[in-house]
């Protein structure tokens, strides 16, 4: 008797769940395809708003314009993301034309304030959101209000990745003195997509980052160092060698001194090859395959024997790269044929081959490239 | 309720019941937890997509990867799967096809759309794998390898292509998947954002009905024609975007699908590379990655991205389908035996994901046809009533369809965004697929489970889409 009240209680409590999650099903199906058609709706209207605006953002590069379509209230947030959009990729695409590229952003940046995008973009850092927060401080920054730089300061400082990388960039836009600012937080904080900080270095340009670059990369600790050779692509190649150089030379971490090698193979000039033969003797194996980076480039007929050694290395690695760099050599592919015939080592003959192999098929698909080029078949 | 039995069956009965209803109280919270968790993680990663000025940047900073396809006779796929995969942006990759023993064309199909030619290579076996007969390289694209070996299975295909790859992250793919051209930028970025994360998953769609063709950006796909693939493509959605965009943030992912998952090259190599003894390899490494790291006390991360960057080609016929999913339970179990000690080990993924692994995944088929008996005994002598039986069966059902409406709504605020028309077929699908769907993978998973504890030896190969496991499948 018990059991059957307690079961009819439970069957009542089971009879409206039913009807509670068969009338969230209905509310849920109807939502999802009011939400469809919205969303298909504003796909459409942002794609237009999209070649609207940017028509009109092409178009007032080559003639300034004095009007412009009307921004609705509604449209706002698109009309900024596309005006992002476009300053960015402007920016991206001439580096070549410095001059040009200013000059268009000035006027993009005047047709920014005159449809009002600059308030609209101060209200939005106002906000709660993150995303909310990076669209206008992308757009923000291009605007140039130096009075947002306290702000955007502490929000380089945010715990968010996102948020605080953008705020960093604005802040590189904004106040390019403050590159070393930026190096220190690239340098600390983990969660910065690197091709992004990249891309925000070298907008920089060298002439800022070398001097910002080398002083902090010198109050660094090993970690940081580390951390920050990986951008020395964006330094000027003077700089960054010196860079690489001193590290390589004064530091007592190996695992240091190869990232610094790895950077130099990039840069490297013929008097380096000094480091290169120095590491190529150590002990510990990642120096070694380290130092060849640097004598892929540098290594000459001297160092034929050595690469030769090398190419018996107990590292598949460093064989490896000792069999490229010495067929890479003008005479290396003579001593690439003796290693071939007589070399006692099956280890150093399999590199060899390999490394032969690897530059024929690149060496055929370069001249297949070159065939299919218009230019490389016009006479010059 | 107990109709016309005495003490103490009626109580028996009645405590039957109820530890069904909390069972299915309880596999039906989790969902609802897990689901919770992706819509509030969802939106704020849309919105974050869609403000970023350069959404598809790289640079020669983004880390080099070795993408490696394992093939078995794919000889119809196995071209356009190529091209998909070379046609990748980014700056560094290369692509490690492993045609594993395959009886059909599938390597002169790539010899002569490619070019290649026998390569020398220094072949290093850090970790051993069945006799490698002749690696080649593409005369047109030196980025394509290609390893000849005899058949070992996917795992020992995988393990070639890591002895070859020369990048410190690896993509394992499918030849019967194709990948978005974004696919690597999107899946590396993970890996720069956390130095912790030592592997990404991607989420995977249903492509039967797709032209890799139109893979651009953004992508329309349509729904599979027939019903069965339509199914499936339900049970992607939930699975995917529902459970493990919801694991995830917690670090709790059981498992990093085999078609669609970006490791660290080091930590395959240290982890010993796929084991050759299970009938599957990506959620046996997921939870070996977990294992391992645990065990050492390293920091790490299990990552996943909801960009929809793999379609891949699911079964479409009933015998495809039971003995894939046959295969699935046969893995499941060979992983719960095989890492017990995760369970209740610490962490989300001891105290959640394993554990609706064990009591909802692995036993669910034993539970689910109990109570199907059970019901049915219960209404044919009389100790159920008709009444009760249906209004449980209107709860299961109604909470089944709320949960991949959930995985449509979420569908749609991400990426995919399937048309108006794919919708309505969405609706239909969830609630059709009650009706003999369920049932019949539950039948496929429960005869999994009894090969894997009779040790049933495995025959056979695996059918399209096979490689590609979407746990949890409820």
């Amino acid at each position: 008797m018990v059991y059957a009240s307690g079961f009819n209680l439970f069957l009542r409590a089971m009879e409206i769940a039913v009807f509670f999650f068969a009338a969230a099903c209905l509310a849920l199906a109807v939502l999802l395809i009011v939400l469809r058609r919205r969303n298909a709706a504003i796909f459409r209207h942002r794609v237009e708003l999209q070649q609207r605006w940017q028509k009109t953002l092409r178009t007032t590069f080559t003639t300034p314009l004095t009007e412009f379509p009307p921004v609705l209230k509604k449209d706002r947030y698109d009309v900024l993301l596309v005006f992002n959009q476009v300053r960015q990729l402007r920016q991206s695409d001439r580096e070549s034309d410095r001059d040009g590229r200013t000059a268009f952003g000035a006027t993009l940046n005047d047709m920014a304030r005159k449809i009002g995008l600059d308030a609209y973009a101060q209200s939005l850092l106002d906000r709660k959101d993150d995303a909310d927060k990076i669209a206008a401080l992308n757009c923000l920054c291009w605007l140039g209000d130096a009075r947002l730089v306290p702000v955007v300061r502490n929000l380089m400082k945010t715990g968010r990745a996102s948020l605080s990388r953008s705020a960093a960039e604005a802040l590189l836009r904004l106040d390019p003195a403050s590159a070393e600012d930026v190096i220190v937080q690239v340098r600390d904080r983990f969660g910065y997509v690197r091709a992004r900080v990249e891309l925000m270095f070298r907008e920089v340009g060298t002439a800022r980052l070398d001097p910002a670059m080398t002083r902090v990369i010198a109050i660094s600790d090993d970690r940081g160092k580390m951390r920050l050779l990986d951008y020395l692509g964006c330094a000027s190649p003077s700089a960054a060698r010196e860079i690489c150089r001193d590290i390589a030379t004064n530091s007592a971490n190996g695992e240091l001194v190869a990232a610094a090698l790895k950077t130099l193979g990039n840069v490297a000039q013929p008097e380096d090859v000094d480091l290169g033969r120095r590491f190529a003797e150590d002990e510990r194996p990642f120096l070694r395959l380290a130092a060849l980076r640097v004598l892929k480039d540098t290594a000459t007929k001297e160092d034929l024997a050595l690469l030769e050694r090398m190419t018996s290395d107990s590292s598949w690695w460093v064989r490896q790269r000792a069999a490229e760099a010495l067929v890479s050599i003008d005479t290396g592919n003579e001593i690439a044929a003796r290693v071939l015939e007589d070399h006692e080592d099956p280890y150093a003959r399999a590199a060899v081959t390999a490394a032969l192999a690897s530059q024929r098929t690149a060496g055929s698909v370069r001249s297949r490239d070159r065939r299919s080029d218009p230019r490389a078949r016009s006479p010059r | 309720m107990s109709n016309g039995l005495h003490y103490p069956w009626d109580l028996i009965v009645l405590v039957v019941e109820v530890c069904l209803f909390i069972y299915f109280l309880f596999v039906n919270g989790y969902y609802v937890f897990t689901a919770i968790l992706a819509l509030l993680n969802l939106p704020l990663f849309m919105r974050l997509h869609r403000v970023d000025p350069l959404r598809r940047s790289y640079s020669s900073l983004d880390t080099p990867v070795s993408m490696i396809v394992p093939a078995h006779n794919e000889e119809e796929v196995i071209v356009k799967t190529v091209r998909s995969l070379l046609a990748m942006e980014y700056p560094t990759f290369e692509v490690i096809v492993v045609n594993d023993g395959s009886t059909d064309q599938t390597l002169e199909k790539l010899g002569k759309e490619f070019s290649l030619e026998p390569y020398p290579e220094a072949y290093r076996v850090s970790i051993p794998t069945e006799e490698v007969r002749e690696i080649y390289r593409s005369a047109e694209y030196p980025e394509l390898i290609v390893i000849d070996k005899v058949n070992g299975g996917k795992a020992d295909a995988l393990n070639a292509g890591l002895n070859v790859a020369r990048y410190p992250l690896v993509l394992s793919g499918d030849a019967d998947s194709y990948y978005h051209s974004s696919t690597l930028q999107w899946m590396s970025e993970p890996f720069q954002k956390d130095g912790r994360t030592m592997v990404v998953g991607g989420a995977i769609a249903v492509g039967n009905n797709c032209i890799p063709e139109q893979f651009g950006d953004p992508f329309n796909p349509s729904l599979p024609k027939k019903m069965l693939p339509r199914f499936q493509a339900l049970e992607y959605l939930r699975a995917f975007l529902s459970n493990r965009l919801g694991w995830a943030p917690l670090n709790a992912l059981g498992i990093v699908s085999g078609a669609c998952g970006l490791w660290r090259k080091d930590l395959l190599v240290e982890a010993g590379g796929y084991r050759r003894d299970t009938v599957w390899e990506d959620m046996e490494m997921t939870l070996r990655v977990h294992h391992m790291m645990r065990r050492k006390g390293r920091a790490y991360r299990v990552a996943f991205t909801p960009y929809p960057v793999c379609w891949t080609m699911v079964p479409d016929s009933l015998s495809q389908l039971y003995t894939q999913r046959v295969l699935w339970h046969r893995h499941l179990s060979e992983c719960m035996s095989i890492h017990r000690r995760l369970l209740f080990g610490g962490g989300a993924l001891g105290w959640m994901t394993l554990p609706y692994l064990v009591f909802f995944e692995w036993l669910a088929p034993l539970v689910v046809t109990f109570g199907i008996l059970f019901g049915i005994a219960g209404i044919v002598f009389g100790f159920l009533d008709w009444y009760s039986q249906i209004v449980l069966l209107g709860l299961v059902l109604t909470l089944a369809i709320l949960i991949s409406f959930v995985a449509i709504l979420l569908d749609e605020i991400s990426f995919t965004a399937y048309r108006l028309r794919d919708i309505w077929n969405l609706f239909l699908a969830a609630f059709l697929e009650n009706f003999g769907y369920r049932q019949f993978v539950s039948i496929a998973s429960l005869v999994g489970f009894i090969n894997w504890a009779m040790r049933t030896p495995h025959r056979g190969r695996r059918p399209p889409g096979m490689f590609v496991k979407p746990y949890p499948k409820s």
